[in-house]
């Protein structure tokens, strides 16, 4: 053979083989990133960060329920029936402000119609930084409208069998699971005490407590304005509800065992206060929520609920339940802690 | 810009060639190589763009130490120009480093430059050292501006070595002879190149998710998987230098010119010395000319040589990085070629294949100083190493060699997934297997002739299509069990 052939053949065959690759992964789109799911297609819904997205940018909708893993268990077709409005759930499990706040404006540009957007606020990510993702290796290439950065995603193995996944789900018979079960973790995760008490051991009783300091104040400041605020002030359009989730008991007397108690509130209060500057946020507290926080039938582990929680909250934001609002958030929260060091935590023993 | 990245490999590196050629076809060889230190200058500029001011400001102000040493032949003018070379990698790479051992030996509080140190600043620093040295001897008078900016900012060879002289370059860019698309030498360097990124993108970068987590958790780990983390680690630095090393010579070879061999089969060393002739041959060159010999080399008596050598080996870690990490690594090795040179060949008498295993281990485990961030996780990890008798291999260390081309199958065929149930550490000692037969049974590129047939433009074809397809992941975003 000679070097000319050689050449011609290994460069053909390459590029011919790239082109294919490119082709394929553009017609199954297991991302939902270059076009609408084709009906002729079912698609696992599967990876949450790699999906939501596209279902963001294709899916029809006026509600938007987002947040961490507090938002997966929502049925989106409660929405639907209370609010007579198409709904859709992208969640981010642990994720933080700066990743919700982004992917929130996403859902607005790519979406003229929506209307209502329902996130997690939650305390474990009041204190975080505020341009900060929780992981490495966020697709952000999915996220953007720069069309060269999608080689990523064109020439990508994982992503590959992901586009084989949707071919073979669909030839197994399967279904796209819809928005209830998309990113929802109570259908394989036992709840009740015995199941909470696997992932959660007591801590010894420390001393030593953490002062809710200027500095504190400023990062929390930052990040709640800068992701949610200027967010909501960009977007008068758009109704933002958001909610501190009902973390269960298990979680506060964590903190109260660690003397963590005291700045959590205090972070909480001046959070929540920073938050419901802007006149279209509203804002749900489930803190204190007593006969759910310390019934562990409800929990996976000290913070997860199940569905039956999401659709009683899904209930509360309809009729305005639960809302903190000017008259009531001096008192509220200022009660919170003197709740939560009264309640009986010595079954936990 | 790396090479491994998508940029590189589906605009730059085809962009560059044809513009190069086609300027050359033309009849421009000028503007080719100017088009050539432009793109060069592009691909540095893509990592972080101000410091393309520093690679510029350097090239043009060596230029012109050079032309006045090639008129002069001043020392003085010579002196000038090493200490400038010196100060300016000692501000971006050695002076923080400096000041924290002056906080902590006098147990003040100097405050710190943190500034992100330019890639490859060792790398053009030498070359341009080299080159007024050159100059000053007389070496470089009839250069032009162009070749030595090339010289000097060839992409190749710009961020990792190898380590260039101006006679293994400059006369390769004046040869009308080469300056013609030459498919023999494309044929080559694509060959050449498709290895270097298999080796890069494959196997370094898939070793070392293993490697990072045991240096990461070395106290949850027994002897055994210490011990495996230190192997482990040797294989991904031999298969990340190897890789970039074979691709900057494949690359090169697309544009017809050669640049020096860097990487021989290092680990097939029988001696120290014998390693340090075959791991990054082009660093052992320039410390030898420019150091070694100048010092005195091996003509002022024993004692001096062997502090000499001592000293040249001390610079070489110093040179790899700003951290006594790197000075004991460096020591070790030269203590290495000390007791290596003063044996009188007691050590060559003994079998080879013993020799060669000797030096592994011992180059093995000198990389962990190399590796550790400090010093005292590099003694935590040599104490591992012996305190922890324990053979049970960690999940979660096991875990990270789960890779998609072993997983994926494993899925499909229940006749695989049979033998990982029964041996859970398969795919680890799958990847040592592999590694261990390519680094001491295969050649080096430099060892094997080519020749174009069916079976290499396959396999050029199969590795060039799977590392572009494993350049990029994706991760996984494990937050409990959700």
């Amino acid at each position: 053979m000679t070097t000319k052939k050689w050449s011609r053949i290994v460069l053909s065959s390459t590029v011919v083989l790239l082109v294919l690759i490119a082709a394929f992964q553009i017609i199954t789109d297991p991302f939902i990133h270059f076009h609408k799911e084709f009906s002729f297609f079912q698609y696992p819904l599967k990876d949450e960060r790699f999906q939501n997205d596209g279902l963001q940018r294709h899916r029809e909708y006026n509600i938007l329920v987002t947040g961490t893993s507090m938002s997966q268990n929502f049925n989106t077709s409660k929405f639907e029936s209370l609010w007579g409005r198409k709904t859709i759930k992208t969640c981010y499990s642990g994720g933080s402000f700066y990743e919700l706040s982004a992917s929130m404006q996403n859902a607005i540009n790519h979406n003229p119609d929506l209307e209502i957007i329902i996130c997690s606020f939650d305390p474990n990510g009041i204190s975080d930084s505020p341009e900060a993702y929780s992981y490495e290796g966020i697709p952000e290439y999915l996220y953007d409208n720069n069309p060269f950065n999608d080689v990523n995603y064109l020439f990508n193995k994982d992503a590959i069998t992901k586009g084989i996944a949707v071919l073979n789900y669909t030839r197994s018979g399967q279904m796209t699971p819809s928005m209830d079960l998309y990113g929802r973790f109570d259908n394989y995760l036992p709840t009740g005490f015995d199941a909470v008490k696997r992932s959660y051991v007591r801590a010894e009783k420390q001393d030593l407590s953490q002062p809710f300091t200027e500095e504190a104040k400023h990062t929390i400041q930052v990040n709640v304005s800068q992701n949610f605020v200027e967010l909501a002030e960009r977007n008068p359009q758009v109704t933002f509800i958001f909610y501190l989730p009902p973390y269960s008991y298990c979680y506060w007397d964590g903190l109260i065992r660690t003397n963590q108690l005291d700045y959590a509130t205090k972070a909480i209060e001046y959070a929540s206060s920073v938050l419901t500057q802007a006149d279209n946020i509203e804002l749900y507290s489930f803190l204190s929520w007593e006969d759910v926080i310390t019934n562990l039938d409800y929990y996976s582990d000290t913070i997860h609920y199940n569905g039956v929680i999401c659709d009683r909250m899904t209930e509360s934001f309809f009729e305005k339940e639960f809302l903190i609002n000017s008259d009531n958030a001096g008192s509220y929260f200022e009660n919170l802690n003197t709740f939560f060091q009264g309640i009986d935590y010595s079954t936990l023993d | 810009m790396l090479f491994n990245s998508y940029i590189f490999l589906l605009a730059f590196f085809p962009l560059s060639l044809l513009i190069y050629f086609s300027l050359n076809r033309a009849g421009r060889y000028k503007s080719a190589l100017w088009v050539l230190v432009a793109m060069s200058l592009c691909f540095y500029a893509y990592f972080h763009f101000w410091y393309l001011f520093i690679l510029v400001g350097s090239i043009v102000i060596n230029w012109f130490i050079s032309r006045i040493l090639v008129n002069t032949k001043s020392r003085f003018v010579l002196c000038c120009g090493i200490v400038l070379n010196v100060a300016v990698i000692f501000v971006f790479k050695y002076f923080d480093f400096f000041i924290e051992n002056i906080n902590i030996l006098f147990k003040s509080s100097l405050p710190l430059l943190n500034i992100l140190m330019p890639l490859g600043i060792s790398f053009f620093t030498f070359q341009q050292l080299s080159y007024i040295v050159d100059s000053y001897r007389g070496e470089t008078a009839d250069h032009s501006f162009t070749e030595y900016a090339l010289f000097v900012s060839f992409f190749p060879q710009l961020i990792a070595g190898p380590i260039v002289s101006h006679k293994d370059m400059i006369h390769q860019f004046r040869d009308p002879g080469l300056k013609k698309f030459n498919g023999d030498n494309f044929a080559k360097g694509l060959y050449h190149f498709s290895i270097g990124l298999a080796k890069k993108v494959l196997l370094a970068d898939s070793l070392a998710g293993g490697v990072n987590w045991g240096y990461a958790n070395i106290e949850k780990l027994g002897s055994f998987n210490v011990l495996l983390v230190v192997f482990f680690y040797s294989f991904q630095l031999y298969f990340d230098f190897s890789g970039y090393c074979d691709m900057a010579y494949g690359i090169s070879e697309c544009f017809n010119l050669k640049i020096p061999a860097n990487f021989l089969s290092p680990y097939k060393a029988s001696s120290i010395g014998d390693f340090w002739k075959r791991w990054h041959t082009t660093l052992t060159r320039f410390l030898t000319n420019y150091i070694y010999i100048p010092l005195g080399g091996s003509r002022r008596g024993k004692t001096r040589t062997l502090i000499n050598i001592m000293l040249v080996f001390l610079i070489s870690g110093l040179w790899h990085g700003a951290n006594w990490t790197f000075v004991i690594w460096g020591a070790m090795h030269g203590l290495a070629m000390v007791l290596y040179r003063i044996s009188n060949n007691l050590w060559d008498r003994i079998a080879k294949p013993i020799r060669i295993f000797f030096t592994y281990l011992f180059v093995s485990f000198a990389w962990i100083p190399f590796r550790a961030e400090s010093l005292g996780k590099a003694i935590k990890v040599f104490s591992s190493t012996f305190s922890k008798p324990d053979f049970s291999l960690n999940k979660d260390f096991l875990s990270k060699y789960n890779f998609l081309e072993f997983t994926y199958p494993e899925e499909h065929i229940s006749f695989l997934k049979n033998i990982v149930v029964s041996c859970p550490s398969v795919h680890m000692w799958i990847i040592l297997a592999l590694s261990v037969f390519i680094v001491f049974f295969t050649k080096n590129i430099h060892e094997k002739e080519f020749r174009p047939k069916a079976a290499n433009a396959l396999t050029t074809i199969i590795l060039l299509v799977w590392s572009i397809l494993s350049l990029s992941g994706m991760s996984t975003f494990l937050y409990f069990n959700f």
